[in-house]
């Protein structure tokens, strides 16, 4: 017992956090061969992330939209399902919500806001349906179509708000959407700095999907799929229906970390409002080892990590790109935890048992 | 034996955490010439095109460094690359925390975000490259844009190809015509040809909508390109980013000449050079430089700053490969050209 919790805590914690130290040692070397101190480089990193003038509450606006789609593509990992399309469904997401908070106008806040999140969310859930859908009726890979649909999502969201488009706002140089209703946006919660409501909802959506994988029918149902199909569906459970539900859920993530990126920060729609959010989340949902709660660190340094480039740059003249090698080769580590425990002798994470408690068993099954 | 190397690698965190902690307090220095009494710190922010574009946001990061080069300026210049939306707001204001005097923003895209950063920090200077649409906008007093005057490179090349073309027919590929400048570009282009060889025949091709591959589909552009040189084109003038640069291709792997655009493309796209006679210049490096310039000597004036041939703010680069083939006779044509075209003796008649 005390072997096996300890096995857990390699696996969920060390082996991430060695990862991290080791991914910062790589980028160490990066910096070296672009003529820069290290030392120097991070702690411009670490002060253009924490201790700036409100660069704290700016890593949190960052943090947001990799919680929203972490959550998203760790949800599709536990049923087994790899949705690279996070970013298209952002941007979908981004669309229909955005659309609706322009659109509406007059009603309270209270209203409004909702609409435009639901819209975002429907947006998100019914783009990933289709990827769902085509994997549960033709069994078509959720890979290869996500990763497609990624390319029609970016193409439509340049259709409808580049030169001439349907959401091309009048008036504007720029090519955008109209301005969201003011009683749309969501408000900010820290007086002079752009963090807002958004991120509130984003943490509070990590107890909620917990609760949504680990203690409903549904959640045991999107498990045991991932665990095995033979046996979901030996034990009566639907498979084609539990995959598209759980791309619709993971959809529906993404459209949300969309929409709140719109509705928090933007105001409005253009065609770069994401450029690689879903690809990171990826990573941020490997280095949470799929785990709701272990999103919530995950996406932490990666906004963290996102918004210290910047100062980063202006101090060293590093390329905020730079910050791509690090979260690589974080990801590089979390993914071949052999590395690591080669590394650091760390004794080979016991292989994930299967444990199903006498509730899980005794859950109505259809 | 594994306690021990985890506590191994613990301890290398917080080693690592340390430092990162510890070296905040030690962030550089800007150094100062001894002649300066006053150093005057310019930022500039990209797009998401990011320095390593070799064009826009490479060009006017150029003319920072120009200037920072410039000890009879004081200038310390530094650069943050955006890769969202949402970080051109805060990158801007990275700048404004860290009190700079002048923030160069490249690109169209950055256009709200500098009005309203303008707006809020009066006491900062604010330039916006290739940006010269107030309209909508009362301009705030603190904001310049930098404009150029595209069909005149556009004449000039289109001159020279008028010159060197053997089958009198040459061709232009190009971006969306909704963007004025590149239409500016193919009309001059059209216009100087026909000045310097009037039996010249040109062809041209805006791209159609393409969403994402607007200014970004080298194998349509090539295909074009390639469509042209089957009507007797034996010149071809690429103007739209990636779209443009297809054509150029196109150009070079059937043996025929090429014109690059906006900057010098035998730099930015070195797999051409062999078929390059030249580039349709915008000299954003100097653009921008001259705006530092004016507000180092206290001449900055908000509204627009427009380059042309006048001011030398437009041009053609070098010949580069083709120098030793192009004639002296053409060169000083050419010459002869940009002199009237700066002394405005004669005008590209391209209006809008």
């Amino acid at each position: 017992m005390a072997a096996a919790w300890r096995g857990r805590v390699v696996t969920t914690v060390l082996v991430p956090l060695v990862s991290v130290v080791c991914g910062f040692l790589v980028g160490a070397i990066a910096i070296v061969a672009a003529g820069a101190d290290p030392l120097v480089a991070y702690g411009a990193l670490f002060a253009g992330a924490f201790t700036n003038h409100n660069a704290l509450a700016e890593t949190l606006v960052s943090t947001t939209p990799y919680l929203g789609l972490g959550l998203a593509v760790a949800l599709g990992f536990r049923a087994g399902l790899f949705n690279i399309g996070a970013e298209g469904q952002f941007y979908i997401g981004s669309l229909a919500g955005t659309f609706v908070a322009y659109s509406i106008h007059g009603l309270p806040p209270v209203l409004e806001v909702p609409l435009g999140l639901i819209a975002g969310m429907a947006g998100g859930a019914l783009w990933a349906s289709i990827a769902g859908g085509l994997k549960a009726r033709f069994g078509a890979h959720e890979v290869i179509t996500t990763i497609m649909l990624n390319y029609v999502s970016f193409l439509v969201a340049s259709y409808l708000v580049d030169t001439k488009g349907l959401m091309l706002a009048p008036d504007v140089s720029t090519p955008r959407t109209p301005d969201v209703d003011p009683s749309a946006v969501l408000p900010v919660i820290l007086a002079g700095s752009r963090l807002h409501v958004g991120f509130i909802l984003a943490l509070l959506a990590v107890p909620v999907v917990w609760f949504l994988i680990e203690r409903t029918t549904i959640g045991f149902r999107l498990r045991a799929v991932g665990f095995s199909q033979g046996a979901a569906r030996a034990a009566g459970i639907s498979v084609g229906r539990t995959i598209v539900l759980t791309m619709a859920l993971s959809g529906a993530l993404a459209g949300f970390a969309g929409i709140v990126e719109v509705l928090g920060v933007n105001y409005h729609m253009t065609d770069t409002v994401a450029a690689g959010y879903g690809f990171d989340a990826i990573a941020v949902a490997l280095l949470a080892r799929s785990n709701p709660w272990g999103v919530l660190p995950a996406a932490f340094l990666f906004g963290a990590l996102h918004n210290g480039a910047g100062f980063m740059q202006l101090e060293t003249q590093i390329s905020s790109d730079l910050i791509s090698i690090v979260q690589a080769s974080v990801i590089i580590f979390v993914a071949a935890p052999v590395i690591v425990g080669w590394l650091f002798r760390l004794r080979r994470a016991p292989a994930e048992t299967v444990h199903i408690t006498q509730r899980e068993v005794d859950a109505p099954v259809t | 034996m594994v306690r021990g190397s985890r506590l191994t690698g613990v301890i290398a965190a917080a080693t690592l955490v340390a430092a990162a902690v510890l070296a905040v307090g030690c962030g550089s220095t800007p150094t100062t010439g001894s002649s300066c009494s006053k150093t005057w710190k310019v930022g500039l922010v990209t797009d998401v095109g990011k320095l390593s574009d070799k064009s826009f946001n490479f060009d006017s990061y150029k003319g920072v460094q120009d200037a920072q080069a410039d000890s009879s300026l004081c200038v310390q210049g530094r650069a943050i690359e955006s890769s969202v939306e949402s970080d051109y707001p805060k990158n801007i204001g990275q700048f404004v925390d860290q009190k700079y005097d002048m923030i160069v923003t490249v690109g169209f895209k950055l256009g709200d975000a500098t009005i309203k950063a303008a707006k809020a920090n009066p006491n900062i200077k604010f330039v916006m490259v290739d940006y010269g649409d107030f309209t909508d906008n009362p301009t705030p007093s603190n904001l310049v844009g930098l404009l150029f005057k595209e069909d005149q490179p556009g004449f000039l090349a289109g001159a020279l190809a008028g010159l060197l073309t053997k089958s009198n027919v040459i061709g232009a590929v190009a971006g969306l015509q909704t963007v004025p400048p590149v239409v500016h570009y193919v009309q001059g282009y059209e216009n100087g040809a026909k000045y310097t060889n009037p039996k010249v025949k040109v062809l041209k091709i805006y791209q159609p909508e393409s969403g994402a591959k607007d200014f970004n589909d080298p194998d349509w552009g090539k295909q074009q390109a390639t469509t042209f040189f089957g009507q007797g084109a034996d010149i071809i003038f690429g103007v739209g980013g990636n779209t443009g640069n297809g054509g150029l291709l196109a150009a070079k792997e059937k043996g025929k000449m090429c014109i690059g655009v906006d900057v010098d493309q035998y730099v930015s796209y070195p797999d051409v050079d062999s078929c390059l006679i030249t580039s349709a210049e915008k000299h954003l490096d100097k653009a921008v430089k001259t705006a530092i310039t004016t507000m180092v000597q206290g001449s900055f004036k908000s509204g627009l700053l427009t380059f042309e041939m006048a001011n030398d703010g437009v041009g053609l680069a070098p010949y580069h490969d083709f120098d030793s083939k192009i004639s002296a006779d053409v060169k000083a044509k050419i010459a002869d050209v940009q002199a009237k075209l700066k002394a405005g003796s004669i005008t590209t008649g391209v209006t809008s």
